[in-house]
């Protein structure tokens, strides 16, 4: 079975898009504002939807963090990456990942940081991350209940 | 007009100097500075030229700021008539009144004052040219074929000059003469034609091959063609005139081989298909014949659909071909996720023992997807296989397992713009119309760009009545420039669709506002209220509003009718540019086309909302005294003193203003409320003008309007015939549609008082007896319900309403009937060929208890 599998641009036009896909896959619910942010030139946003077969099925966002007091960038933060359960297995999230960790690079980035539940981060794991273990409350300031957030990390090496 | 010769005068006055030299500014379209040189022409004594060219040009002044638009401005008409009264024999003055009609345009005016110039010596020859096209415009064929002969005779050296009068030939029918025409050129032009010019010339081949054919003479078309066809470019109509020529002549032999030929160019034309069936002689009837053609011809063309559709439709349904057949093309097209299968197996849903095949195979294909691990299976397939499997059932009519397969294939693939689409469909039937506009705009915020779904979603918000969010959403796609919206720009671009839609939703909007108008003061005359000044000032608002949004609604219908309009007036550039571009077949076509323009379904549909609306006009005219409104308005309007009535009138204005920069259609529009149409006193001459555009005359819609419209003029004999009419044309005359209509003209016979008629009314109750069996004028209303409507379960909407009106006729209201009714829409049971308008009108009828008469046509 052929498929195909694209990574696109976020635009004004597809933006409904990554809210779509997240509403339907993520337990958070953020408000429009927050993904019209991305939109917004040199804030550091990095977003990128994959296409299975010319449908968007999965979309990445992630933010390059630049500490307070800090000329260059410290992390790369991931908010969200997700992919419609139908299309998961097929290697789009590892793709979407990919793509942020070469994006990292070009920006002399070293480290992706990110939150999860175990599950989640299981799977971030399985892509090279290190679990930097619970941190308590994160979850709790969301609004969310249930166990608490793990943090994961990646240190990339040129 | 630039080949114009004054009056042959050696000494030329000073006038003329300035009117040649005002001509001129004319032509380069300088109108005011022309308008200046002829005002002082006529500043010391009368020039007539020079006061017809100040008519002419006040008329395109005028186009600038929109002053032509008012009926009331007949200032360059005035004009003409003064220079008229001074030298009406004046072949310039005509000419110019000429050309002044033909803008407005009047082509029946322009052609007589064209006519009038050149029979009053004009030497400008290219006045024939001009009379010719206005004469074709004005479909007066034979006029036309004078001039162009004319035409023919001064400037024989263009092929245009020709070819047109060979066209115009050919309209009226002479096709002798007209090949004997294009014959002329052709030897003329042997072997002097340049490399550009052979396409025209292959073009103007063919032509005169069809006009050979259209003769009657078939044996020579066909011989004519295999004499032009090494000339001739266009291959495609070569074969195709050829194998009709072969069919008629009956070789089917060779009409077959020709047939085959065409299908080497284009496997995917169905009618090739057929028409090669046809020409080999293979009876319908005969399956194993049937079956073995199409399955060689399969594989000739493994990549076309037809060969393998084609079968679907004859194979028996219970035959294992037929399953086979199906489920080869149905599986290869679900393999490689098509989304349109529904659409290409649509046809076979007239028979439901293939319905059942196709549910049983594609239900089987999606078992068959669930048992592979998931990881072999593309899942585009699988939702794809669900959309299908929803819009299935949707056509059968099963809502809800509709709406099971369609939620599937969306928790499956939420971004899938179709999916979210359909969903919207399946809501609309169920009548949630504001849920499913709303549902469409979750789909266009999905994509922002694509015109397509932002046309959907316009068009489901404008059914829903929300015509702010419409307009909203539609400008995201217009040129708006300075305006708030992008209103103006659709009715530029002519987008009849929505301006339709909008018209129509307008028309709701004002049936509903009428209806709770009418039911407000109802109450307030029954449980005598007090009409405090507040309540005063309310009511007001609310007739303002309803008065509002009548006008509205004729004046979007209008402006499809305006649309219309120009359509037809655009052809007239094309009776000279066609025959100068060598495209004459193309042509005709566009002639035929337009011929049929005002009996397209979109002007059909804008003629029947105003119809309603006119007709309703009508009633408030006739029964004014008898009308709560009015009562009202008059108590509104006696009680509130001068002073107040200022003030109210100021506020009004001013949100006026606002308001008109919303809905304005037209640059310079001096009506943006269609406040012209609602304040007229002759509602029915106003839509007897619309009617006539109409030229089929044969559709149940025309003899039903015509029937109303003609007892309200009391023309009654014309009204009985035109139910005769519609008793032949009708499928199923035992609907309640006659009968109730037949109440309706004995009612309006009883209700006519005019002893002038006395005989003619007499004659037309006999009349009815006799074409329409059993049906007794003389008889009481309570007796023809009896006899003639029986209402069965399997009854439509229709039949019920015709019955529901009908026991209105006949003095009482059948709440069981309303009832059933309502509960028919309610259901979602939507017939088919039922449109939005007539449910709502048809719903507010029935909650109002029949109180506001409704028309239905």
């Amino acid at each position: 079975m052929p498929f195909k599998i694209a990574l696109d641009d976020l635009t004004p036009n597809n933006l409904g898009v990554i809210e779509k896909i997240n509403s339907v896959c993520l337990p958070v619910q953020f408000d429009h504002q927050w993904y019209k942010e991305s939109l917004e030139e040199n804030q550091g946003h990095l977003v990128k939807y994959a296409f299975f077969n010319e449908l968007p099925v999965a979309a990445i966002k992630a933010r390059v963090i630049t500490k307070k007091g800090h000329a260059s960038p410290s992390f790369v933060y991931i908010d969200s990456i997700a992919v419609l359960e139908a299309y998961r297995g097929y290697g789009i999230g590892k793709k979407l990942l990919d793509w942020l960790v070469e994006e990292s690079k070009t920006r002399f980035i070293h480290k992706i940081q990110c939150h999860g539940w175990k599950e989640s981060v299981d799977w971030y794991v399985k892509q090279g991350f290190t679990n930097e273990g619970e941190v308590k409350g994160y979850y709790e300031k969301q609004g969310l209940t249930g166990d608490d957030a793990n943090a994961a990390l990646l240190s990339l090496e040129f | 007009m630039s080949r114009r010769r004054t009056a042959g005068t050696l000494f030329q006055s000073k006038e003329d100097t300035n009117f040649k030299e005002a001509l001129k500014l004319y032509e380069s379209k300088q109108y005011k500075k022309a308008l200046k040189l002829v005002d002082t022409n006529l500043k010391k004594k009368s020039h007539p030229q020079s006061l017809a060219l100040k008519g002419l040009l006040l008329y395109h002044i005028h186009a600038a700021n929109g002053k032509n638009e008012d009926p009331d401005n007949l200032e360059p008409k005035s004009y003409f008539q003064k220079a008229l009264k001074e030298d009406a024999s004046n072949p310039v003055i005509n000419h110019i009144i000429a050309i002044f009609y033909r803008a407005l345009p009047d082509y029946t005016e322009a052609a007589k004052y064209y006519k009038l110039a050149l029979d009053n010596g004009s030497e400008n020859r290219n006045i024939w040219k001009d009379l010719a096209v206005s004469e074709i415009q004005l479909r007066k064929y034979k006029n036309a074929l004078a001039a162009r002969l004319q035409v023919l005779n001064y400037f024989q050296g263009y092929r245009a000059n020709w070819t047109g009068l060979a066209i115009t030939h050919h309209l009226n029918k002479n096709y002798d003469q007209a090949e004997k025409v294009l014959t002329g050129f052709e030897e003329l032009a042997e072997g002097k034609l340049s490399d550009p010019e052979f396409v025209e010339h292959s073009e103007c081949l063919l032509y005169k091959n069809k006009i050979i054919f259209e003769s009657g003479d078939v044996k020579k078309a066909l011989k004519n063609l295999k004499e032009i066809e090494k000339t001739v470019f266009d291959h495609l109509s070569v074969n195709e005139y050829r194998a009709t020529y072969q069919t008629a002549l009956g070789d089917h032999k060779a009409a077959s081989i020709t047939y085959r030929k065409l299908l080497q160019r284009n496997p995917d034309k169905t009618d090739y298909y057929y028409l090669l069936e046809a020409s080999l002689g293979i009876e319908q009837s005969n399956i194993t014949k049937r079956l073995k053609l199409y399955n060689k011809l399969e594989k000739f063309y493994p990549k076309s659909d037809p060969p393998k559709v084609i079968p679907l439709m004859f194979l028996k349904a219970d035959s294992k071909e037929f399953e086979d057949k199906l489920k080869n093309y149905l599986i290869s097209k679900l393999q490689r996720g098509v989304p349109s299968v529904f659409k290409t197996l649509k046809f076979l849903y007239k028979n439901p023992a293939k319905v059942q095949v196709i549910e049983k195979l594609v239900l089987e294909f999606l078992d068959d997807l669930a048992q592979k691990s998931k990881l072999d299976v593309d899942p585009t397939i699988t939702v794809w296989t669900l959309y299908l499997l929803s819009q299935h059932y949707m056509f059968l009519g099963d809502i809800s397992k509709a709406e099971e397969y369609i939620d599937k294939a969306m928790t499956h693939s939420p971004t899938l713009v179709e999916l979210i689409l359909f969903k919207a469909n399946i809501a609309k039937h169920k009548g949630q119309l504001v849920e499913a506009a709303d549902i469409v705009n979750s789909a266009r915020l999905l994509d922002l760009q694509d015109r397509f779904i932002n046309c959907k979603a316009t068009k489901y918000y404008l059914r829903a009545d929300n015509l702010e969010k419409a307009i909203e959403i539609a400008s995201l796609f217009t040129k708006n420039d300075d305006a708030v919206n992008g209103l103006k720009d659709l009715h530029l671009m002519q987008a009849n669709w929505y301006l339709i839609e909008e018209s129509e939703a307008y028309f709701r909007l004002f049936k509903k506002a009428k209806n709770a108008l009418i039911n407000h003061l109802n109450k307030i005359d029954s449980e005598n209220i007090e009409f405090t000044p507040e309540l005063s000032r309310e009511v007001k608002d609310e007739i303002d509003e309803v008065q509002k949004l009548k006008g509205l609604t004729l004046k979007r219908f209008n402006s499809v009718v305006k649309n219309y309009k120009e359509f037809e007036n655009d052809q007239l550039d094309f009776h000279g540019y066609c025959p100068r571009k060598g495209t004459p077949r193309a042509y005709i076509s566009m002639l035929n086309w337009a011929d049929g323009l005002f009996n397209q379904p979109l002007f059909m549909r804008a003629v029947k909302g105003m119809s309603e609306v006119y007709l309703s006009i009508n009633d408030d005219i006739v029964n004014r005294e008898a009308s709560i409104i009015y009562k009202y308005s008059e108590i509104i309007a006696s009680s509130a003193s001068k002073k107040s009535k200022n003030k109210n009138k100021n506020k009004t204005n001013k949100r006026r203003e606002q308001e008109a920069s919303k809905i304005i259609a037209y640059d310079h529009d001096l009506d943006v409320f269609g406040e012209q149409f609602v304040n007229t006193d002759e509602p029915i001459e106003k839509l007897n003008e619309l009617f006539s555009l109409t030229t089929d005359k044969t559709s149940v819609f025309y003899l039903k309007l015509s029937f109303l419209i003609y007892i309200i003029q009391g023309k009654f004999i014309l009204a009985f015939q035109s139910l005769k009419n519609a008793k032949d044309i009708l499928v199923d005359p035992s609907q309640a549609i006659l009968p109730y209509y037949l109440m309706k003209l004995v009612e309006s016979l009883k209700n006519n008082t005019d002893p002038k008629l006395e005989a003619i009314k007499s004659m037309v109750v006999k009349s009815i007896s006799s074409v329409f069996k059993d049906f007794n004028a003389d008889e009481s209303f309570d007796v023809i319900l009896t006899k003639f409507f029986k209402l069965s379960e399997a009854d439509g909407l229709e039949n019920h309403y015709f019955y529901l009106k009908s026991t209105k006729l006949a003095g009482k209201y059948d709440e069981a009937v309303a009832t059933k009714i309502l509960e028919l829409i309610n259901k979602g049971k939507i017939d088919r060929d039922l449109n939005l308008d007539e449910l709502v009108i048809l719903k507010d009828y029935v909650e109002a208890n029949g109180s506001e008469d409704c028309y239905w046509i």
